[in-house]
């Protein structure tokens, strides 16, 4: 009954006005043009297509690739004429569906706009109803989704949002075809005048009134039609530079220079501006939204109560962290010492096969102690990674890695240490490498600078490893808290040296930053399985190459030149030449250089332990004292960075001096704490 | 209001975004949007999870989901206009 000419016409823009205008059948029904306007994803288009059906018209908005949708519906006599106007946050400019929604409320200048709201999240849309109601045409507000508002247990109140607002408020389901009827009335209300539409629009704040009212008299007379001179001296002040160059385009150069002036002394006015339209917001939102008190969000609230707390919080961390080692040893420690076992049997075999087989000596010796010894109880790790990462997978996917952060941050900031820099820290836990590559998201070079010299000391996985199966072997049933107190010493040790460097050497700047914690949630079992089974195989592949390569290196410097005799062999003199300093840490030098190929990969001390001692798990608890097994520990976790940490750190700082400079803090940091350690121990 | 919440930020009167609403008695979801048009207008920046160098790390998956904390810091011009 109404042909698509009639569309275009309007929307196309050839023509101003179309109501009252006639139908070709001559039926002379006045047409009522409606933009249908709101976010993206709130419903607008399952109302578009409830009120128009088979009348839709699909095409592109002139000169854009974006879709323009229009379509009839005919309610009491009137044929409202709907258009669908692209989903936008704002009318700011910022997109093409931006400019293309204003352009036409603007030019087009339609008979009522309905502005849809997602009830359930009423805040994220009234920023766009606060920006259409600066606009020439009549808005009516259109509450769309009460139903999932109301599950969510969120009161919304039309009566006291429409006397609010002095607008028409309508609240819909609009999937039932609920409130439809409703919004049809409230549009002909605005149409024929029976509502008195009176908005209370945002204001700005009194500071920036005037500049205001001096930019409206200083436009004046450079606004085209139909842009309303009030609307265009805001959009100037909010900085949106399409409504400057439509202005600058017809104001001579000394009012464009004027106006640049004015702009520039108030770049800020936009944070007045727009800020002025969020306190509007949050009137209307106290006014009319009741929020709950329970349910996810409540749940958040009442758990970050504790867990973000700076006593409760810490101690949370703290019984979290325990929590997450004793989990380690009680369900990772029997497999891994059945797996050890398993492995010595296999060395055992492998070498009595060999040896039957009437391979030389030293092919057998190679099989069992460097490529079994070394690479087979590196792969013994497997149950404590897996359990390990379990568990940080699975405090990652509830939402509590991000509350750690938060509790952790309060230390952060007596570092004097940039918000950014927890970042790479955090990411320390997995490996050193990135901790160290993602100090570049700091623009500050003193904080990037000390996040990069402060990265190794967050211990790494590998390192959480080797530490966990030699704190077993070491300390029995005591490992757990022996393990935990280890972690806390390195991240005192972080504290403090970041202090006396922020202190003393680079004095930091304050932390500017706030911080968007996620909602709880309940762990995804597949993503928690996935992250594990990923670590599990980068491990593994890490033990193929660089622990493999390290281990045949160890083993072949531990077995000549003296065919298999240890004492004579190469390995011996260099243990031998640094041994007067093990003797400090009350350890032999066979543990001292095991400690010193981890300089290669942190795994690679339990490989080294595996090539020189065999069964070191027996072995060590028999050659050390309490204090020099603790001592070794300390050592393990506070020795220089692995090899591929400190090339980044190099090419992070961009200096040698920096790099020798953060490796030697931390070479003397692990001598003199594990030499303290083990005199202290031994005097007690 | 987002004055408030720029210089709230530069003087460290806050640490999270919850705080920051109570502080401005606003909802939550309503900061958020504050928060990102703020950054999208340049006074604040979120800092990025990882940059390149990411293979090996044992965190990496956790990088691009959903639950992973935000960090918003002022920019140069966010300081600027804190400071006003």
């Amino acid at each position: 009954m109404y042909t698509h000419h009639r569309h275009q016409r309007h929307v196309e823009g050839r023509s101003a006005r179309t109501r009252h205008a006639a139908d070709p059948e001559g039926q002379g029904l006045d047409t009522v043009v409606v933009a249908l306007a709101g976010q993206p994803n709130v419903g607008k288009s399952t109302i578009f297509n409830v009120l128009t059906g088979m009348t839709q018209h699909v095409g592109n908005w002139p000169g854009k690739t974006v879709e323009q949708k229009t379509g009839h519906h005919l309610h009491q006599d009137h044929d409202l004429l709907f258009v669908d106007l692209p989903g936008t946050y704002s009318l700011s400019a910022n997109s093409v569906e931006e400019r293309i929604a204003r352009d036409y409320v603007i030019q087009e200048s339609p008979d009522v706009v309905v502005a849809v709201v997602d009830a359930a999240i009423p805040e994220r849309s009234l920023y766009l109803l606060a920006e259409l109601l600066l606009l020439p045409a009549p808005v009516v507000l259109v509450m769309n989704m009460m139903d999932v508002a109301e599950q969510a247990g969120i009161l919304i109140e039309p009566e006291v949002l429409q006397a609010a607002l002095g607008i028409p408020v309508v609240p819909m389901v609009a999937t039932r075809n609920e409130g439809v009827e409703r919004m049809l009335d409230a549009i002909m209300s605005i149409v024929d005048g029976t509502f008195a539409y009176e908005p209370r629009r945002p204001t700005i704040l009194p500071a920036h009134q005037e500049v205001l009212a001096g930019l409206i008299a200083l436009v004046t007379d450079y606004v085209p039609e139909p842009y309303p001179v009030p609307w265009v001296a805001l959009k100037l002040l909010e900085g949106d530079e399409e409504i400057r160059a439509v202005v600058e385009e017809r104001a001579p150069e000394n009012v464009r220079q004027e106006i640049r002036a004015i702009l520039y002394k108030h770049e800020d006015a936009v944070l007045d501006v727009a800020g002025a339209r969020y306190a509007w917001i949050g009137r209307m939102v106290r006014a009319a939204v009741v929020r709950p008190r329970v349910g996810q969000v409540g749940l958040t609230s009442r758990l970050d109560a504790v867990l973000t707390h700076p006593f409760w919080g810490t101690l949370a961390l703290l019984a979290v962290l325990a929590g997450v080692f004793f989990l380690t040893y009680t369900v990772s420690g029997p497999i891994q010492g059945w797996l050890s076992d398993l492995l010595a049997q296999f060395a055992g075999g492998a070498a009595s096969f060999l040896s039957a087989l009437g391979s030389p000596a030293w092919l057998s010796d190679l099989v069992s102690d460097g490529l079994i010894g070394g690479v087979g109880t590196v792969i013994t790790f497997m149950p404590i990674l897996a359990v390990f990462f379990a568990t940080l997978g699975f405090l990652e996917d509830t939402g509590y890695m991000a509350r750690a952060a938060y509790v952790t941050d309060r230390f952060m900031h007596i570092m004097g240490l940039h918000g950014k820099s927890f970042m790479p820290l955090l990411l320390g836990f997995g490996c050193n490498v990135p901790a160290v590559l993602g100090a570049r998201i700091i623009e500050s070079p003193r904080a990037r600078l000390l996040t990069i010299l402060l990265a190794p000391l967050v211990p790494c996985a590998a390192q959480l490893a080797v530490v966990t199966i030699l704190g077993s072997a070491l300390f029995g049933n005591a490992a757990g808290l022996v393990v935990w107190s280890l972690v806390a010493l390195n991240l005192v040790a972080l504290a403090a040296l970041g202090l006396v460097l922020n202190r003393f050497v680079l004095k930091g700047e304050p932390a500017v930053f706030i911080m968007e914690l996620p909602l709880y949630h309940l762990p995804n079992l597949r993503t928690i399985g996935l992250y594990v089974w990923q670590n599990i195989l980068a491990f593994l592949q890490k033990a193929g190459s660089v622990i493999l390569v390290a281990s045949l290196v160890i083993w072949f410097l531990s077995y000549f030149p003296a065919a298999g005799d240890i004492s004579q062999s190469y390995i011996a003199r260099l243990g031998r030449a640094i041994e007067p300093l093990g003797q400090l840490m009350g350890l032999p030098w066979p543990v001292l250089v095991a400690l010193l190929t981890s300089f290669v990969a942190k795994e690679n001390t339990i490989a080294t332990f595996g090539v020189l001692y065999g069964d070191f798990e027996a072995v060590l608890p028999r050659l050390l004292t309490g204090p020099a097994a603790l001592a070794l520990l300390v050592f393990q976790m506070l020795f220089v960075p692995c090899i591929a940490t400190v090339a980044v750190m190099k090419q992070e700082s961009g200096s040698w001096k920096w790099t020798a400079i953060g490796v030697g803090l931390l070479l003397v940091l692990s001598l003199v704490a594990s030499i303290a350690v083990y005199q202290i121990g031994s005097l007690l | 209001m987002l004055k408030r919440i720029l210089s709230m930020m530069a003087t460290g009167e806050v640490q999270t975004q919850v705080e920051l609403a109570t502080a401005l008695d606003v909802p939550e979801p309503l900061l958020s949007q504050m928060v990102a048009q703020l950054a999208a207008q340049g006074y604040l920046t979120q800092a990025a999870m990882c940059t390149d160098g990411c293979e090996g790390c044992a965190l990496h998956m956790q990088c691009n989901q959903d639950r992973r904390l935000r960090i918003w810091t002022l920019t140069e011009k966010g300081q600027r206009a804190a400071a006003l």
